[in-house]
């Protein structure tokens, strides 16, 4: 005769904390510490104290090459005398109702930028500097793009004069910041320093995003193809 | 800012100072067609390059204008007052010897055709020239 089944008593391990299934709302308390944690990580991105010679040294660096290189090239003056046929403004041109100035000041619109380019990149006057290098930008750059074709170098220069515009991208390497130490001592650390190159870094890679995209709602994965990439390099020629 | 500067990717098209980028984002087909202006003088017709011989102009820009010309109403009207333009540009400039082009007659624009070869050995033998518009004096 066989025994009687003996009961054990089932082991169970410690109560565990098991991650939540996937899809599982996470209780408020967690989700109000995760969106805090993001508006943190989205506000040190951002603003998270930095020194100010990084930006000052991107601001030297960016007006000594339009000026060097950018200004010699992009002359208003030598659109005076264009054909009248060829006048397409674009949206922004037609909306300040922007037209094409004589010949003599677009001579003297090309010195001025010239001459904001310089203490720009001097960090004289800044703020009134980076300012006139914005507002005789958008004309000088934005001028060639209404006669039939748009370069698309000449807009993220201009999104950059408008950032380094409003940025105090003065405080440090330039003559503003020398005349200033001799009043007061080092500029502390800010935000103010970090969100300007951020701004740039990400409109940069907007830019090439937008590429991407449009590479592939026009294209799509045939404009991979390196039978493309060849006939988009032998074309022109 | 960042806004407006992805707004063109999804409204498409180019709004200065922001766009879509779409350039080069079109598969290539196997015929390569290009608008191309010619000038016309006592021994024929030669090519004009965009860059030298109608200054501030480049070749891009200047075809890419005669497109957008095309699509308008008054097409026929302005791309002649267009080529009268260039002409007038290309005399301006030859006489004050920017460039040592011939005296010019007149000025033709054509489109022309070739089929695509992978090294461009056709170049100078387009296979097609259609004449799209002139203006002789």
């Amino acid at each position: 005769m066989s025994a009687a089944p003996q009961s054990r008593a089932i082991e169970r391990p410690p109560a565990r904390a098991y991650p939540a299934p996937i899809g599982t709302p996470a209780p408020p308390r967690r989700r109000r510490a995760r969106a805090a944690t993001l508006v943190t990580r989205w506000r040190r991105f951002w603003f998270a104290p930095a020194p100010p010679f990084p930006l000052a040294l991107c601001r030297s660096l960016f007006f000594a090459w339009l000026l060097l290189a950018v200004a010699p090239e992009v002359r208003a003056r030598d659109w005076a005398d264009v054909p009248r046929a060829f006048w397409m403004p674009t949206h922004l041109f037609a909306a300040l109702r922007l037209d094409v100035a004589p010949a003599a000041v677009l001579a003297l619109v090309d010195a001025l930028w010239s001459a904001a380019l310089a203490l720009s990149c001097v960090g004289l006057w800044t703020r009134a500097s980076t300012t006139a290098a914005l507002a005789l930008g958008l004309y000088v750059l934005g001028l060639p793009q209404c006669f039939g074709k748009i370069d698309h170098f000449s807009g993220l220069l201009l999104l950059v004069l408008l950032v380094l515009a409003v940025a105090r991208c003065g405080d440090a390497c330039s003559l503003d910041a020398w005349r200033a130490r001799r009043k007061r001592h080092a500029v502390p650390w800010s935000g103010e320093y970090r969100w300007p190159i951020e701004l740039v870094r990400v409109a940069m890679v907007l830019v090439f995003f937008a590429a991407g995209v449009a590479k592939l709602r026009f294209g799509g994965l045939a404009w991979l193809h390196p039978s493309n990439m060849a006939a988009i390099l032998v074309s022109p020629h | 800012m960042r806004a407006a500067r992805t707004a063109p990717v999804a409204v498409d098209g180019d709004h200065w100072p922001f766009s879509s980028y779409p350039m080069f984002a079109k598969p290539r087909e196997p015929v390569v067609r290009l608008k191309r202006l010619y000038g016309v003088t006592e021994r024929g017709e030669v090519p004009l390059v965009a860059a030298r011989h109608v200054a501030p102009f480049h070749e891009a820009r200047l075809m890419t204008a005669f497109k957008r010309i095309a699509r308008r109403p008054d097409a026929a009207a302005r791309t002649a007052a267009a080529l009268r333009g260039v002409l007038s540009r290309y005399d301006e400039l030859r006489a004050a010897g920017a460039h040592d082009g011939p005296a010019l007659d007149g000025i033709r624009l054509y489109m022309l055709t070739w089929r695509r070869d992978p090294e461009a050995r056709n170049r100078e033998q387009p296979s097609g020239r259609e004449l799209l518009a002139e203006v002789l004096r």
